[in-house]
């Protein structure tokens, strides 16, 4: 059989042939598009299981790099003290220097004081979705036994869940956004482990107080037993506050300023 | 060695796009999917017509260009109402090539058994 013949008994191969140059083209801009999306995403793959992965690689890297920073801020404030070390004049402005970056919450703290934790009721709660909020911690009962305890005469105050630990610092936010709370824009989760240092017994008997915070904790009976546990601590310690510390808005006023 | 040809075909069109760099914005990605996925069922569906000789030109060629409309089109009603029938459209789509790809495999099989 020639090659002419066989051509003209099979025309319909030519005109699969030609449809198949457009599936051809389709299936390279939808190949082209998709490596296109992970590659602007930063994200391998847009598959619900992969992006799960992609989100844990990235917690674990966020996780890094917050110890990183910590060594890092470690590694500053050993210089400023080798720093120090050298002439009475350096060495004054060191400890200055110290003492301002512990006001501020930037050095590892420790004393005595409380141990507060917060947890999700390990009751079955009730169907209903307003009383359902009873059982659960959130950002208010986070924000409101901190502001109790510095009330009462807490120094110095850090939250923690399983993950990690956040430092309460003079612009530190809790809040809820989409369901999780974070603390300097990291995300926890319950149980929340609130530490403070101060006076252990006035910490522990104002938050006891009855009347108190966590006699009006919830409205259902019995509920606060089981969600909320303090204890108090001889040695408590504290680490250095590890979010960003840099303002774009804010700036010193100059020494001429103030003078004015 | 004629029957490769549509391949031949996959592989330009395929070349000329990649070459061209061309995409789309993400918000299309999935329909583009699903219209690539309408072209490999009409023409896995034309090889296997042709096969048995029963392909016509004009059903081929609109069944191309209806069904990657259609299913791009069902696929944005879908996602308009909250209905994922886009998946719909993958499992229909799907499940016939698959259909087609085995008849044009059980066709050349029982060629070769009869051309021994």
């Amino acid at each position: 059989m020639s090659i002419a013949i066989e051509l003209k008994r099979n025309k319909w191969i030519w005109q699969i042939t030609l449809l198949s140059v457009v599936l051809g083209m389709l299936l390279a801009a939808a190949l082209k598009t998709q490596q296109n999306i992970k590659r602007v995403s930063g994200i391998p793959t847009t598959r619900a299981s992969g992006l799960v992965q992609a989100l844990l690689d990235e917690k674990d890297r966020n996780k890094g790099l917050r110890n990183e920073i910590t060594d890092l801020r470690a590694k500053v404030d050993g210089y400023e003290q080798a720093l120090g070390e050298g002439t009475t004049r350096t060495g004054v402005l060191s400890e200055e220097l110290q003492k301002a970056k512990f006001l501020a919450g930037l050095t590892p703290a420790e004393g005595s004081g409380v141990e507060v934790t917060l947890l999700d009721s390990p009751k079955n709660p009730p169907a209903d979705p307003e009383l359902r909020q009873e059982y659960i911690i959130h950002d208010l009962d986070l924000r409101n036994f901190v502001n109790e305890l510095l009330a009462n005469g807490a120094e110095v105050v850090a939250i923690s869940d399983l993950d990690g630990t956040q430092r309460i610092i003079s612009k530190t936010p809790i809040r809820c956004v989409s369901g999780v709370i974070r603390v300097n824009d990291v995300p926890m989760a319950a149980p929340f482990t609130i530490h403070a240092i101060g006076p252990p017994h006035n910490l522990e008997s104002a938050l006891r107080l009855p009347g108190g915070i966590i006699d009006q904790f919830r409205i259902i009976e019995g509920l606060a037993r089981n969600m909320v546990k303090v204890k108090r601590r001889d040695h408590v310690v504290i680490p250095a506050y590890s979010g960003s510390t840099s303002f774009i808005y804010t700036s010193m006023p100059s020494a001429e300023g103030k003078r004015k | 060695m004629i029957a490769l040809l549509p391949l031949v075909g996959l592989a330009i069109g395929f070349a000329i796009i990649y070459g061209a760099n061309l995409t789309v914005s993400a918000d299309f990605a999935s329909y583009l999917s699903l219209a690539t996925l309408a072209g490999l069922d009409a023409v896995i569906g034309g090889v296997r017509a042709g096969l048995e000789e029963k392909f016509k030109a004009d059903i081929f060629v609109s069944g191309f260009l209806v069904n990657t409309l259609l299913a791009v089109l069902l696929a944005y009603i879908g996602e308009q109402i909250g209905v994922e029938l886009f998946l719909a459209a993958v499992v229909a789509l799907g499940g016939r090539v698959f259909l087609n790809l085995s008849l044009i495999r059980r066709y050349w099989l029982t060629k070769i058994a009869l051309s021994k």
